[in-house]
């Protein structure tokens, strides 16, 4: 037991982490969305009807879909975009695909490498691209569920300030929508471009996220 | 379509990747997102038939507790005296659509907007006319 929590530290920290934020922000959310159907001359709709509503919906969701945007474009840009200096980059000139002999699949696959990995074909082009497809689809579904919530919160808002509905199509055109999209996309775009720049120059001993404290500024791809 | 992992398929971690677009998408099968509600446009109905008849104790039944509370600070009375004197279109109820806690009852004559309480749905407001991109102008209503 006591190996398992050691050898899986990483994923279920961050795991607990999300569930104790994510019922942080249900309440905090539930106070805040009390407080405008108060003002609005609602009631306060209950926690579990606000936690299972299109208001709480939307909000998780347009966080969700930009933290999975950001993880995808990290995956795919860095296969070809490189930075001199960065533990975030792989060594200069090796932009792109890389040939199946340094990516270990086919007939270059290992004794332990993964079967998909081995077996060639469409299943290893598709494995190949895994990590890129499935962070993909999952943003592509939360930025999806964004509409949809934020859709039925932004209608729900416009009766109660006595205006018509609109529908999905028209809700895509709302400064709304796209107001919460790329409020989000910039803070990510921020901190994915910053932190690549920042390990170039600064140091976190130990963490593999950094390079060794006395490696080089312009050593690239080196991580400690 | 992608939150139908096959059963016993893959390692933990693809189970895992698959569900989260099922955590995303079913939360949205509760949300309601405009269906034709029976209980607002039921309540509205009620109202605008109880407004017909001269009922004004069934429709200061109806009206949700901020409207009331407005309508007697502005006029000085109990609901059932002030909403006498308010004239409202009435009509019959053509269409109806519920967002959340939140509903719009159309009639042939009238829009009405409704919210959700603790007692069921109740009128917020009535006797409302549009006015293009800007909010209606209602005759009867609350905060």
């Amino acid at each position: 037991m006591r190996r398992f929590l050691r050898e899986n530290a990483l994923s279920l920290a961050f795991g607990l982490g999300f569930l104790l934020v994510l019922c942080g922000q249900a309440v905090a959310g539930h106070a805040d969305y009390t407080q405008q159907q108060l003002t609005s001359g609602g009631e306060d709709p209950g926690f579990w009807t606000y936690v299972t509503s299109s208001s709480f919906g939307v909000d998780v969701a347009e966080n969700w879909q930009s933290e999975y945007l950001q993880f995808f474009l990290y995956t795919i840009a860095t296969v070809w975009l490189l930075q001199r200096g960065s533990p975030e980059s792989k060594p200069l000139g090796e932009a792109g695909r890389e040939s199946d002999q340094e990516q270990a699949v086919g007939r270059y696959a290992r004794d332990d490498s993964p079967p998909a990995a081995a077996a060639g074909g469409l299943r290893t082009r598709v494995y190949s691209r895994s990590l890129g497809l499935v962070v993909g689809l999952v943003f592509l579904a939360s930025w999806t569920a964004q509409t949809v919530a934020g859709w039925a919160a932004f209608n729900a808002e416009q009766l109660a300030d006595r205006q018509d509905s609109v529908s999905w199509a028209g809700y895509l055109a709302e400064p709304d929508f796209w107001n919460r999209t790329l409020q989000n996309w910039q803070s990510e775009l921020l901190a994915v471009g910053s932190f690549a720049v920042l390990a170039v120059f600064l140091r976190e001993r130990g963490s593999p996220e950094s390079k060794p404290v006395g490696a080089p500024h312009d050593a690239t791809a080196d991580t400690g | 379509m992608e939150s139908r992992s096959p059963a016993g398929a893959g390692r933990v971690g693809h189970r895992a990747a698959a569900a989260v677009p099922a955590l995303l998408v079913a939360p949205l099968l509760l949300m309601g997102c405009g269906t034709v509600s029976s209980g607002a446009e039921t309540v509205a109905r009620d109202f605008v038939g109880a407004a017909a008849a001269g009922d004004v104790r069934t429709e200061c039944g109806l009206l949700a507790p901020a409207t009331r509370d407005t309508l007697e600070h502005q006029r000085g009375g109990p609901c059932e005296t002030a909403l006498a004197r308010v004239a409202l279109p009435g009509g019959t109820v053509v269409g109806a659509e519920e967002w959340a806690d939140r509903a719009q009852v159309r009639t042939t004559a009238d829009s009405l907007f409704l919210t959700r309480t603790s007692g069921g749905w109740r009128v917020a407001a009535a006797g409302c006319v549009p006015r293009g991109e800007a909010p209606y102008i209602c005759t009867l209503e609350g905060p």
